[in-house]
């Protein structure tokens, strides 16, 4: 098992980046959102904490908290402007909003020699991107210690989600997705939740690329491009975006997959845009979906007779049905 | 200043080519409400279907443009049964279309011996063809289907993922050109000491053309009327017997040959192609139809102009690294104000 681990190390940290950002958008898909924001969410955080780890001193805690901040600071206001938009015009506009992030971390640079007059900053680097020192990570109990964090925020983040899923939040979620007007008119402020489900997805998606900064080591603008949005959709549309489970799935399926099919390896891609299509026309509520596997093991149990209370009612039944 | 006669005449030219792809783009949306995500990729192979028709089989240009053409709508035809269709109506035809195109992917992907390799993509390519000829001869549908109004799209974002990425497998992730002598490169100058290029101009007429021919096809033919009633209402151009089937297909093809068009256009004119140039214009293509108004195509062309213009402007006055964020500045402030368009009809429903 250690052999492993230590083996598949970068491949095991990227399932776990993954499965964040899966998370992070499930939350969104889940309330009946189509934001492909998450890609310029995870650049802001990715930067914030690349920023701090090359500028300052401080520990990656607070490049995460700062990242976490700052995406939800982004994300209130915009996500207050867009979500007045449905469907294909949200998507759009969060489209949009990646490419606009991009591109200020591309140019971030003039636009802060302009604002300070300091010809010589080198902040955001551009195109060549910030580049962070090696460190030979220190194995702790098993694991380096930049796997940690990583583990340790996905296991926060399922607990949060699974308690959300069980509460009035996510039968709430769950009626927005399924009917909005009927929803609404239930009483339930429908602006309110889906800017709820926008910000802490926006939130998640910048913590999971603060964490993601140690591993990947060069934060370029590339990597937030649209095809990273549209990877982490996969992720949702192939595990289901019914249910918090669906996104680790499909995360630790599509991450693990290039791996498991090297012969492909440079048609990786082909492989991607195939299981996006065949699990959306043939599979619409991905791999997990609990209307189907909740009846598996849920339906002979609901076939039993109830438990009442008391032995005289038990008894009384039958006679009823005479 | 002085800059600005030759800064139109950029606007002009460019937005004359963004006008082809987004009246493509609009004309789908149009008919089917769908946002069709992989016109961009459409785009490029027509670009490039014009390249293997001019380099490796020495045609001539007027011969490569109306292939490439041709070339763009057959692929965009073929896109709707693979992407679309299923999510509408499940067909035994349609089943089998996409076991066809699973053994062509395996063919072009996978590290065969160049005989197997050739079987297997041929035999896919048959057995795709089948599968159409099976929809038409006999269609089957199986069931007829209520999916998500995102299915379509993420559908479409698979599609173009793996359009992209054969492209990139077959002619390389690097820049190729046309040859240099392909088209005369003396410039005119025109008053004000601005200067166009023959081929910019070859764009320009060429462009200008196919949207008159559109027009007359959108607005005089019976295949137009049918389309405006699909558009109008399936339901009763149903109704009416017109062959929904047939007209969407049609739309498609139009819509994919206007791509491929603009696709060898703006591939001549910039002469620069590679399999990531349709990225850039998709995104620009839908910011045209969202200022035109989502499904009008007159609109589609007016914002085309407007788009390509501001893209030219911003590079001129502003700083060329910004140009695409001013794009997508105007994309997010017209969904904001006046989510139905400049010139849509006014629905806030669909928004």
């Amino acid at each position: 098992m250690p052999d492993f681990i230590s083996h598949n190390i970068s491949t095991i940290n990227f399932i776990l980046i993954n499965i964040a950002l899966g998370l992070s958008i499930y939350l969104t898909l889940a309330t009946g959102l189509l934001s492909l924001a998450n890609a310029g969410f995870m650049a802001i955080g990715a930067y914030t904490a690349a920023i701090i780890a090359t500028k300052t001193d401080l520990p990656l805690g607070i490049g995460l908290a700062l990242a976490i901040l700052l995406g939800t600071l982004v994300a209130l206001p915009f996500g207050l402007v867009v979500l007045r938009l449905r469907d294909v015009y949200l998507a759009i506009a969060t489209l949009g909003f990646g490419e606009i992030v991009r591109i200020l971390a591309l140019n971030g640079d003039k636009l802060v020699r302009g604002i300070t007059g300091d010809e010589e900053l080198v902040i955001f680097a551009g195109a060549e991107g910030i580049t962070l020192p090696y460190t030979s990570p220190e194995m702790i109990l098993g694991l380096p210690d930049t796997t940690w964090p990583i583990l340790i925020y996905d296991l926060a983040l399922v607990y949060i989600l699974a308690t959300l899923y069980r509460s009035r939040y996510g039968r709430i979620q769950a009626a927005i997705r399924l009917d909005e007007s009927a929803a609404a008119t239930l009483g339930i402020d429908v602006v309110r939740y889906k800017l709820l489900a926008f910000v802490l997805g926006a939130a998640i998606a910048a913590g999971a690329g603060a964490l993601s900064t140690p591993i990947v080591r060069v934060i370029d603008p590339r990597n937030y491009v649209f095809s990273r949005a549209v990877d982490i959709l996969a992720f949702a549309v192939l595990g289901g975006m019914t249910h918090w489970v669906g996104p680790i799935v499909g995360a630790t399926m599509l991450t693990s997959l290039p791996e498991v099919l090297r012969f492909l390896q440079e048609r990786r891609d082909v492989v991607n845009g195939l299981i996006i299509m065949l699990a959306i026309i043939y599979l619409p509520r991905g791999l997990v979906d609990p209307r189907f596997w909740g009846g598996w093991w849920r339906r002979r149990p609901r076939l039993r007779p109830q438990k009442v209370e008391g032995p005289a009612e038990v008894e009384a039944r039958p006679k009823a049905y005479e | 200043m002085e800059q600005l006669p030759q800064q139109l005449i950029n606007g002009i030219w460019q937005g004359a080519a963004l006008a082809l792809f987004a009246m493509g783009y609009t004309l789908v949306f149009g008919v089917l409400d769908i946002i069709n995500l992989a016109h961009g990729a459409t785009y490029m192979w027509g670009a490039f279907f014009a390249f293997v028709c001019i380099t490796r089989l020495d045609w001539p240009l007027w011969a490569a443009i109306p292939a490439a053409m041709i070339g763009a709508g057959l692929l965009a035809v073929v896109l709707d049964r693979l992407a679309f269709k299923p999510l509408r109506t499940l067909t035994s035809g349609g089943l089998v279309l996409w076991v066809g195109f699973i053994v062509l992917l395996l063919g072009l992907i996978g590290a065969w011996s160049p005989g197997l390799k050739w079987t297997l993509t041929l035999s896919g390519a048959a057995i795709m063809l089948g599968g159409i000829v099976q929809d038409y001869a006999a269609i089957r549908p199986l069931r007829v289907r209520h999916v998500p109004h995102l299915a379509p799209m993420i559908s479409s974002i698979g599609a173009s993922i793996i359009l992209i990425s054969l492209a990139q497998g077959i002619f390389g992730a690097q820049v190729s050109r046309f040859p240099p002598d392909i088209f005369p490169s003396k410039p005119y100058t025109l008053p004000g000491n601005a200067v166009i290029a023959p081929i910019q101009l070859l764009v320009l007429g060429i462009a200008l053309a196919l949207m008159v021919v559109l027009h007359l096809l959108i607005a005089r033919t019976q295949m137009g009327r049918a389309i405006r009633g699909i558009a109008w209402s399936e339901r009763t151009a149903r109704l009416l017997g017109i062959n929904v089937d047939l007209v969407v297909a049609q739309t498609f093809f139009l819509s994919g040959a206007l791509a491929g068009a603009a696709g060898v256009l703006l591939g001549l004119a910039f002469n620069r192609l590679d399999p990531f140039m349709g990225n850039e214009v998709e995104l620009a293509g839908l910011t045209v139809i969202i200022v035109g108004g989502m499904g009008s195509i007159g609109g589609a062309a007016v914002a085309a102009f407007l788009v390509g213009m501001l893209r030219v402007l911003s590079v001129g006055y502003i700083d060329s690294s910004f140009r695409d964020a001013f794009v997508f500045a105007l994309l997010i402030l017209v969904l904001l104000v006046r989510p139905s368009g400049i010139f849509g009809r006014g629905s806030s429903v669909r928004a």
